[in-house]
């Protein structure tokens, strides 16, 4: 029994698997161009004087102290590779950790996950316990009394549902909620606006 | 001098002797006015003096008190003890509680810290707290016995009041800290339940024998004053959680009965960003609960990142005011461990002509991939390049300071198994944590950027294979420091002080010894940030 029971703990440490994101609206996904060589997920910031785009900024410096970009139109989403220079000064501020929360539809439980190695603890192998889901994940964001789907995946026995939030982040000056995640073949950028538009899913949504 | 001098006001029966003590009482009143609060014992029609609290306007004496802070503690409004009129002995003595609103250590049932004297001695706390009051019309050289009033605090005497005839003074005492009661912490994030201190006042106990009632006080408010150390409170790195202060540094602050606290647990693998938001809201609340309003950060590994982006974007010193932080090998230059570990989840058919970055790309593999992204994307050499350029200071008067550590604590270029202790799991064998501890020190001192090719090339046995190559693409010019995780370099921060190098690895370095180094350091420097 307890082999089959630590069997059964292996198995669903070992099996998982996430679809990509999907966003309600087709037209509110960008695929970000260009990004073969980022490995590290891209910073995205907005400008104080021109609020009508927004920049993905590519992690590293370039050897003239400037960051390497891709410039966004809010609302052509032509996308455009610029180089910016970012110092305290600088008029760029960065999305902030958005308002959401999760839903499953599907099962949502607690399941025993063995970890051979907890890093950096130095713990190993130990049994912790993670949340996981399988079904239909669904990022939430909510204004005011609204709330909106942004993007879904199909998860199974997935048990980084906390670490999907972390990925959605708003933008400083309230236009749009943003979902940056690495998916086969590139970057996806999941735009949201911010305030709720007329109820026709077909209409673009812009930035 | 001002004394009251109560006459008979019987009525006589002669009306000559009437006006005649009329007219000198009308000649003589500028002199009755200056003695009218000396009177005879006992008063015929005492004057009822119990109820006599003050007017609106509270403020009785030419003195304002100083704004509350942690460490001051002000009573301005007491019903039965201040702003009153001239106080007598018989009226009762002057009744103030004062309550104090700040955690500064353990204490005991009633209030008192369990271990006062060790606390002074260890410099956590003052030894005396300052108790200021202004006091009126102290008859310190009334004839023929002066006045003398009695200064009890939670019923120990402290001293008399000092002052002149008709004055205002404010009069200073030392209390010794052993006598104050302290409240525990709050519960929830909320602030702590005020511990009551009394303060009385015997007045005029001088005449007590004689029974004369012969001088009066009052007061207009009271003021506490002491020195503490500001609490500790402890930020975890990625991947971990509260307990990973455990069990030395959390055994040590809790031996010394000192204000701290790990309980901040963020999200083990969220960005720095969120994290530094989560962070400022828990930061309030442990303060809120200690009633502090300054405190010291210790941040472990990407703690100190967080902390650097709570800093940058959410702090409040009028909420809170941090005086110093102190992170524990920090990547505040990323490291290179995330550089190849991001690469290498986020690519396909992932191989290395280093045997180290082998080494660790299998190794990641096997510890079913923990940390996580984005926590361990954010802890890349280049991610931490934007992160510096936007924020490369932190605001200022906060005191920041970086320790390091090296895992190669023999200086032979190599990680013995006992080097690795904390950091890789005891039921690994020696040989293994050997080679994963070697190649560790070994990826993170020689390289100095790595390079990350995508190619294809023929199948083993059919078609075409894609491959990523993750390579060293420069090298440091000597091996670099580093305690398996973050190098030297990487731990000291663009900002602030760097203060030493710790022979231990990236997580044996959490030791009391190192502890006991923080804690001195901050009571040398900081302890009683007035």
């Amino acid at each position: 029994m307890t082999i089959f029971s630590l069997a059964l703990i292996l198995i669903g440490s070992l099996i998982q698997g996430e679809s990509e994101l999907k966003a309600p609206n087709p037209q509110s996904s960008t695929i970000v161009e260009g990004i073969k060589n980022w490995f590290e997920i891209p910073i995205l910031a907005s400008r104080e004087s021109n609020r009508d785009d927004f920049h993905l900024i590519v992690p590293g410096l370039q050897e003239d102290d400037r960051f390497e970009a891709i410039r966004i139109d809010a609302a052509t989403e032509q996308q455009t590779t610029t180089y910016i220079a970012l110092s305290p000064e600088s008029e760029f501020r960065f999305f902030t950790p958005a308002d959401v929360r999760l839903n499953v539809d599907g099962l949502s439980f607690c399941r025993s996950a063995i970890y051979l190695v907890t890093s950096p603890e130095g713990k190993g192998p130990v049994f912790h316990l993670v949340d996981s889901a399988i079904g239909q994940m669904k990022i939430i964001l909510e204004i005011e009394t609204n709330e909106r789907v942004i993007p879904t995946r199909s998860v199974f026995n997935s048990d980084e549902t906390t670490e999907h939030l972390s990925l959605v982040s708003a933008d400083p000056f309230g236009k749009c909620t943003a979902v940056v995640m690495r998916e086969a073949g590139g970057f996806s950028d999941h735009i949201s606006p911010a305030r709720f538009g007329p109820a026709n899913s077909s209409q673009k949504e812009n930035t | 001098m001002r004394s009251v001098n109560y006459f008979d006001s019987e009525p006589r029966k002669s009306s000559s002797v009437l006006t005649t003590i009329a007219t000198v009482a009308f000649l003589l009143s500028p002199m009755l006015l200056r003695a009218q609060n000396q009177r005879d014992f006992p008063p015929k029609n005492p004057v009822p003096l119990t109820t006599n609290k003050a007017a609106p306007d509270i403020r009785s004496s030419p003195f304002s008190p100083r704004a509350e802070g942690d460490t001051l503690f002000v009573v301005d409004e007491d019903p039965v003890g201040l702003d009153t009129d001239c106080k007598f002995r018989n009226d009762g003595p002057l009744v103030i509680e004062l309550p104090v609103k700040r955690y500064v250590g353990a204490v005991n049932p009633d209030g008192t810290l369990v271990d006062p004297d060790g606390m002074i001695a260890a410099g956590f706390i003052s030894a005396t707290a300052k108790l200021r009051m202004p006091a009126k019309d102290i008859d310190v050289n009334g004839k023929p016995v002066p006045e003398i009033d009695e200064v009890y605090f939670n019923d120990t005497k402290i001293g008399v009041l000092s002052g002149a005839n008709n004055a205002w003074k404010i009069n200073e005492f030392e209390v010794p800290i052993k006598l104050i009661k302290f409240p525990k912490p709050g519960v929830s994030g909320a602030p702590p339940d005020p511990a009551i201190n009394t303060i009385e006042i015997q007045i005029d106990q001088g005449n007590s024998s004689t029974g004369n009632e012969a001088w009066c006080m009052s007061l207009d408010w009271v003021e506490l004053e002491f020195k503490a150390i500001a609490p500790i409170f402890l930020v975890h790195g990625t991947a971990a959680q509260s307990d990973t202060w455990d069990p030395h540094f959390t055994a040590y602050f809790s031996s010394k009965g000192i204000p701290w606290s790990n309980d901040i647990n963020l999200k083990p693998n969220g960005t720095i960003l969120e994290n530094g938001k989560l962070l400022s809201m828990r930061l309030a609340e442990l303060a809120n609960s200690f009633g502090a309003k300054k405190c010291h950060i210790i941040a472990h590994s990407k703690g100190g990142l967080d902390t650097r982006a709570y800093l940058n974007l959410h702090y409040s010193p009028e909420t809170l005011e941090v005086v110093s932080v102190f992170t524990l090998s920090t990547p505040h230059h990323g490291t290179i461990i995330s550089d190849i570990i991001v690469s290498a989840r986020a690519s396909v058919g992932r191989e290395s002509r280093d045997l180290a970055i082998r080494a660790l790309i299998y190794g990641d593999y096997f510890a079913f991939r923990a940390p996580k992204s984005p926590a361990i994307d954010n802890q890349t050499t280049a991610s931490m390049a934007w992160f510096n350029a936007q924020f490369p200071t932190v605001p200022p008067g906060i005191h920041f300071f970086n320790y390091g550590a090296d895992a190669d604590i023999n200086n032979s270029s190599f990680i013995e198994a006992g080097e690795t202790d904390d950091l890789l799991p005891s039921s690994l064998s020696d040989d293994l944590k050997f080679i994963s501890g070697s190649a560790m020190y070994r990826a993170i001192g020689e390289a100095s950027s790595i390079s990350v090719t995508i190619g294809t090339r023929p199948g083993d046995y059919w078609g075409t294979k894609t491959f990523t190559s993750i390579d060293i693409a420069n090298t440091n010019s000597n091996l670099e420091e580093n305690d398996l995780v973050t190098s030297v370099t990487s731990a000291e921060s663009p900002m602030g002080t760097y203060i030493a190098t710790v022979d231990a690895n990236h997580s044996s370095m959490k030791s009391p010894a190192l502890a006991s180094e923080i804690l001195l350091y901050i009571i040398t420097n900081f302890s009683f940030p007035f």
